[in-house]
């Protein structure tokens, strides 16, 4: 029971997307596949087990928090070099550009998110999988937002960013009531 | 994003929306004026890094090691914070951190191509400092909005006169406001000057 709790927490009442402000650009949400999808819960729950061990055992018995952001960089460096090298051996290569360090954001704030739970492997892969499945349901729904408002007749000034930071806005306050809703159960 | 005009260029979209979670999180003076500094002490870091180092080191391994600068200096203003003020390091050190992987700090770790491209850096400067102090102003505005008052201590109990002005969500309505306003101008200069 307290599994799917905390599935719901991580997936609507505790959306990063409210917690961090972490939106996309409507490039980054309209083009999400399935394959994108799979890759990127994988990557957030791997990444946020790892950190979520190593901040628990070693930055936190050691006073070392601060030091958070050197290693994860120190993960998402070994991250890069291993898919690069795999990319490299079929032929390819990793273009990183402003689009995939917003995905290094996302993930983030995941593992971060995540990795202050008491220290239980599973426990943080399930709450990483909902966390990162929450950002990306709320991309999602945000993208149908913005397709059905594409339909409606906006003032000028109103059309493209301004409506879609908007949206976001007034999505984000029926998560903080959800959030409010629920926080106590969780 | 699907803005019709070229007033917001992608390059410049994607910066705005990396330092998005600092305006949404900056809800008082406080806040503010610490993101904005941690914001420009990475930046100014990992520029540094990317000029200084030497050009012997590939170009790959440069941009890398400004990246851990950048991270280096967000650890440094972390620590100098938590002796400052714990109550707000603790309030906002995960967000500290944030500022070492934002779109226009990463643009600085970029090493500089050629002596030609000064110029283009020095572009990229002003506009990574200009999203530091619009980080500050959004602090000072949001607090403003939300209590009518101004203060530097933020354990003093104080009356919310327009609550949603503290909320993420109102920090979003706020922005989406503001760009409709920033649009509006634009669009107005663009008619009076074709």
């Amino acid at each position: 029971m307290n599994f799917i709790r905390l599935i719901f927490y991580f997936s609507f009442a505790g959306n990063i997307l409210i917690h961090w402000g972490l939106t996309g650009s409507r490039e980054d949400t309209e083009n999400i596949s399935f394959r994108f999808a799979l890759v990127f819960l994988c990557i957030s729950s791997v990444s946020a087990i790892f950190f979520g061990i190593f901040y628990t055992f070693i930055l936190c018995p050691l006073k070392l928090e601060s030091l958070s952001p050197v290693v994860f960089l120190i993960f998402i460096y070994i991250v890069f070099y291993i898919l690069n090298a795999l990319l490299k051996s079929k032929n390819k290569s990793l273009n990183l550009n402003a689009k995939g360090f917003h995905i290094i954001m996302v993930v983030y704030a995941i593992a971060v998110t995540t990795g202050f739970l008491p220290i239980k492997p599973l426990r943080i892969f399930i709450s990483a999988f909902a966390c990162a499945f929450g950002a990306l349901a709320a991309a999602w729904f945000l993208e149908n937002i913005m397709k059905r408002l594409d339909l409606e007749d906006i003032p000028q000034v109103f059309k493209g960013s301004p409506i879609r930071l908007i949206s976001v806005g007034l999505m984000a306050m029926a998560f903080y009531g959800i959030e409010i809703s629920f926080f106590s159960l969780v | 994003m699907n803005d019709s005009s070229t007033l917001i260029s992608k390059e410049n979209l994607s910066s705005f929306l990396s330092v998005l979670p600092f305006l949404v999180f900056a809800d008082n003076m406080q806040k503010g004026l610490v993101f904005s500094l941690v914001f420009v002490f990475a930046l100014s870091s990992a520029g540094l890094t990317s000029i200084l180092l030497p050009q012997s080191i590939d170009k790959n391994n440069r941009f890398w090691l400004s990246c851990f600068a950048a991270a280096a200096a967000s650890s440094i203003a972390a620590s100098t914070l938590r002796l400052l003020d714990p109550l707000l390091y603790e309030s906002c050190y995960t967000r500290i951190f944030l500022a070492s992987i934002t779109v226009p700090v990463l643009k600085m770790s970029v090493p500089l191509k050629n002596s030609y491209e000064t110029e283009k850096y020095i572009e990229k400067i002003l506009l990574a400092l200009a999203y530091g102090l619009l980080i500050l102003i959004f602090g000072v505005f949001r607090e403003f909005l939300a209590y009518c008052s101004l203060s530097t201590d933020s354990t003093l109990p104080k009356i919310m006169v327009f609550p949603m002005a503290g909320e993420a969500s109102g920090a979003f309505i706020l922005l989406g406001l503001a760009a409709a306003f920033v649009k509006a101008v634009f669009l107005k200069n663009k008619r009076i000057n074709p």
